[in-house]
C-alpha cells in the first residue's frame, strides 16, 4: 500500500492562542511494502505526521492517500492501520492473549478463529509461549512484541510504530530492531516508524525521511542520504560520531578553513585548483597536495563565498605528507578502530572526532598529518545550509 | 545513631496528633468495649454491679427497634450504595468526555459535598412536600396525583424512597470527584489504541475504563458501604429527631443502628443505657468489619494491578 502525503500542514493552537506549525507543507510518498524510518530531532513533527497518517490527528491542510484512496477524512478505525505506541499501551488488566485478541473481538471475529489468528501472530513475533501472562510480567522487549502482534493481528494495510525502541535498553534495542525488520519482511506490510535515533533509522530502513521544524529535509535510501546530504542539517544529523563542521571560505577557486577569525592563505589546508575546462561541464578537479579527487559541484555556486565545510570523521586518512596537521587531544579505543578527539583549530574550546584505523598507535599530544578523502567533504552555503 | 535520631524526631512531630487521637479516638474506642460488658452501669455515679458478657447485647437485640433498625440500615446500604456508585461512574465518564465547561460542571457536581447535610435534608424535605413540593408539582404536569411522600402519616415505603433519593444524591459528589481524578490519570493512549482498533464505545467502557478504574471503584465501594452502615445524619436532616414522618407509628420509623446508639444515649442517665449504646455500636462495628473483609476478599480477585 503506497502512502502519499500531499501538502500536509498541521498547526497546533495553544491555550494562549499562539500557533505552532508542527508540520509544514509536507509532501512525501512512501513506497509499498517498504520499511520507512521517519527521522528527526524531537519536536520536528515526525510523531505528528505519524498520528496524522493514523488518523488520530487531522491535518489543517493537505490530503493523505493510501494507494488511490483518499483517507484524509476517514476515521482511524476505517483506515486499516496497526499502530504501536511508544509505551505500547497494552491493557494492563488483560493477558497477552486477551490483548492480541482484543482488536479481533471488536470486529466480531468468531472466537476459535480469533484464537488461531492470535496464536499465529504471537508465534510470528516470538511470544507464543507467553500467552497467559499479564503485560507486567513481561520484559520491555516482550511487551513491544505483544504490541506489534496486537497491531498486526487484524491484518492492517499499514503498520505504524512510534519510537518503537526508545523504551528498551541498548542490548534489547539491537535485538528488537532486527526483529522489527524480520517481521516486516515476513509480512511484507508497508511500515513507517518514527525515531530520533539516526543509527536506528539507518540500520533497518529501506528508506529514511528526514524532518526538521516540520519540513521534509531529505528522503532516500540511508546510504544515499548519508553519502550525499542535501543540506547541512542532514549532514549533521546522520552519522556517529557526527560530521566535523568548520567555517570555510571559497576564494580564488580554493577552499580554505578558517583559523580563528581570520582567513589566512598560510593556513590553507585544502586547496582547490579548478581546471577551467572541466568547470564548464560542472565537474572540477580538486587537488590537495598529492591527493586527488573529483568534485561535482555547480560551477556558478562555487564562486567566492563563505561556506561551512563538513568533513566526515572517517574521511581523514593518516598520511605523513597530508595537508592537515592536527594535535591529538584524547584517544578513544574500542578495538575495531580508534577515535581521536581533536581540538578544533578553527574554533577554540570545541573538539571533533576522527576515526582512524586501529593499526595506528596514537598517543595524546601527538601531532598527526591527515589527508582528506574527497567524497567525505561537503561544502554548504553559510546562510541557507544548502550543499554547494 | 542517625536512624535513632530521626525516629525520635518522627515521634516528636506525631505527638500532638497522637495526644488528640488518644483522648478523643483511642480511649473512647477501648472504653466502648469496656462499657459494653458492664452490668447496670450508672453513668452519673460511675458505678456498676459487675460484668456481663452478653447481657447488654441481648437488651439491644431484643428491643423492638432493633429489627426495624437492621431492616432500615440494610435497605439504605444495599440500595443506595450500588446505585450511587453506578450513577457516579456514569456521570464522571460523561463529565470527563466533555471539553467545554468541564470545570463548571465539576464544581456544580461537587457542591453537595461542601453543603451541610442537614441543610440539604431540609431542602429535600421541601422537594418532597405534599402540597408545595417540586416533585409533586412535576408529577402534576404529567397528570399524577400528589403523593404523600413524607408528610403527615406517610407510609414507610414513600418515606424510605425519599430518603434513598436524598442519600444517593448526597453521596454522588465525593464519588464523582474520586472517579474523575481516576479517569484523568488513565493514559490517553489506551483510548487511542482502542480507537485505532475500532472498539465500540460500550466495550471501551466495560473493557478498558472500568477495569482501569477498578482500584478507585473498590475504594469508593468499601468506604460507601461503611458510610451507609453509619447512616443517621441524613434521616435527622429529613425527618428530625423523631426519625419518622409525623403521625406514623414507631414500626414505620426510619431508625438505623446508629439511631439505636443515639436513642440509648438520650437516656444516658437511666441505668445501663450507656452500656446498651456501647453494645449497639460494637454490633455496628462487627457488621461493618465483616462486610469490609468480605469486600476486600472479592477485590483481591476482581481489582487489577
Amino acid at each position: 500500500m503506497e502512502i502519499k502525503l500531499q501538502n500536509i500542514t498541521k498547526i497546533f493552537i495553544a491555550k494562549d492562542k499562539s500557533e505552532t506549525v508542527a508540520v509544514n507543507s509536507l509532501d512525501i510518498t512512501i513506497p509499498s511494502g517498504k520499511l520507512v524510518g521517519l527521522l528527526g530531532p524531537s519536536g520536528c513533527g515526525k510523531s505528528t505526521t505519524l498520528y496524522m497518517i493514523a488518523g488520530l490527528l487531522d491535518p489543517n491542510e493537505g490530503r493523505i492517500f493510501f494507494g488511490d484512496e483518499d483517507v484524509t477524512d476517514a476515521a482511524p478505525e476505517d483506515r486499516g492501520i496497526g499502530l504501536v505506541f511508544q509505551n505500547y499501551a497494552l491493557y494492563p488488566h488483560m493477558t497477552v492473549k486477551q490483548n492480541i485478541m482484543f482488536p479481533l473481538e471488536n470486529i466480531k471475529v468468531p472466537k476459535n478463529e480469533a484464537l488461531i489468528m492470535a496464536q499465529e501472530m504471537a508465534d510470528l513475533v516470538g511470544i507464543g509461549e507467553l500467552m497467559n501472562r499479564k503485560p507486567k510480567q513481561l520484559s520491555g522487549g516482550q511487551q513491544q512484541r505483544v504490541a506489534i502482534a496486537r497491531a498486526l493481528v487484524k491484518k492492517p494495510r499499514v503498520l505504524l510504530l512510534d519510537e518503537p525502541l526508545s523504551n528498551l535498553d541498548a542490548r534489547l534495542r539491537l535485538q528488537t530492531r532486527e526483529e522489527i525488520k524480520r517481521i516486516q519482511r515476513e509480512t511484507g506490510i508497508t511500515t513507517i516508524f518514527v525515531t530520533h535515533d539516526q543509527e536506528e533509522a539507518m540500520s533497518i530502513s529501506d528508506e529514511i525521511i528526514l524532518m526538521d521544524f516540520g519540513v521534509k529535509q531529505q528522503i532516500g535510501e540511508p546510504q544515499d542520504v548519508y553519502d550525499s546530504p542535501d543540506n547541512l542539517f542532514v549532514a549533521k544529523f546522520l552519522g556517529t560520531p557526527p560530521i566535523n563542521i568548520m567555517d570555510g571560505l571559497i576564494k580564488s577557486k580554493k577552499v580554505m578553513i578558517a583559523d580563528g577569525q581570520e582567513f589566512k592563505m598560510k593556513t590553507v589546508e585544502i586547496e582547490q585548483e579548478v581546471n577551467e575546462e572541466v568547470e564548464q561541464t560542472e565537474v572540477q578537479t580538486m587537488e590537495v597536495k598529492e591527493y586527488e579527487f573529483n568534485v561535482a559541484i555547480a560551477g556558478s555556486k562555487a564562486k567566492n563565498q563563505n561556506v561551512v565545510v563538513g568533513i566526515r570523521p572517517e574521511g581523514y586518512v593518516v598520511d605523513k605528507d597530508g595537508p592537515l596537521k592536527l594535535e591529538v587531544y584524547m584517544v578513544e579505543t574500542i578495538g575495531r578502530d580508534t577515535t581521536l578527539v581533536i581540538k578544533d583549530p578553527t574554533n577554540e574550546g570545541h573538539t571533533f572526532r576522527v576515526i582512524i584505523d586501529a593499526s595506528h598507535r596514537v598517543k595524546p599530544g601527538q601531532k598527526i598529518s591527515f589527508s582528506i578523502k574527497r567524497d567525505k567533504v561537503f561544502m554548504f552555503n553559510k546562510e541557507t545550509g544548502e550543499l554547494v | 545513631m542517625l536512624e535513632r535520631q530521626s525516629n525520635l524526631k518522627a515521634w516528636f512531630y506525631l505527638a500532638p496528633a497522637m495526644a488528640l487521637l488518644s483522648v478523643f479516638t483511642f480511649y473512647p474506642l477501648f472504653n466502648a468495649f469496656f462499657l459494653a460488658f458492664l452490668e447496670d452501669y450508672e453513668f452519673l455515679l460511675g458505678t456498676a454491679s459487675g460484668f456481663t458478657i452478653l447481657g447488654n447485647f441481648q437488651k439491644v437485640i431484643t428491643s423492638p427497634n432493633f429489627g426495624i433498625a437492621m431492616k432500615n440500615t440494610s435497605v439504605i446500604t444495599f440500595i443506595s450504595v450500588p446505585i450511587s456508585v453506578v450513577v457516579a461512574l456514569l456521570i464522571s465518564v460523561a463529565l470527563n468526555s466533555i471539553k467545554k465547561f468541564q470545570s463548571i460542571f465539576q464544581t456544580v457536581f461537587f457542591l453537595p459535598y461542601v453543603t451541610n447535610a442537614i441543610a440539604i435534608g431540609m431542602a429535600f424535605a421541601f422537594i418532597f412536600h405534599t402540597d408545595f413540593g417540586l416533585l409533586n408539582t412535576a408529577l402534576g404536569w404529567v397528570g399524577i396525583d400528589p403523593v404523600n411522600w413524607i408528610g403527615l402519616g406517610a407510609s414507610w415505603e414513600t418515606a424510605m424512597f425519599a430518603l434513598l433519593v436524598y442519600t444517593i444524591w448526597g453521596g454522588l459528589a465525593f464519588k464523582i470527584m474520586v472517579f474523575l481524578s481516576g479517569l484523568q490519570s488513565i493514559d490517553k493512549q489506551y483510548y487511542d489504541a482502542a480507537r485505532v482498533d475500532a472498539t465500540p464505545r460500550r466495550r471501551v467502557f466495560t473493557k478498558i475504563t472500568v477495569p482501569l478504574l477498578s482500584p478507585m471503584i473498590a475504594y469508593i465501594t468499601i468506604t460507601s458501604f461503611i458510610g451507609a452502615f453509619k447512616a443517621y445524619r441524613t434521616i435527622i436532616g429529613m425527618f428530625g429527631t423523631s426519625l419518622r414522618p409525623p403521625g406514623t407509628l414507631s414500626k414505620d420509623s426510619l431508625i438505623t443502628i446508629v439511631g439505636l446508639v443515639y436513642d440509648a444515649l438520650y437516656h444516658a442517665d437511666a441505668t445501663g443505657k450507656i452500656s446498651e449504646a456501647a453494645a449497639a455500636s460494637i454490633i455496628l462495628f462487627s457488621i461493618t468489619l465483616t462486610f469490609t473483609l468480605i469486600q476486600m476478599q472479592i477485590n483481591k480477585r476482581r481489582v487489577h494491578f
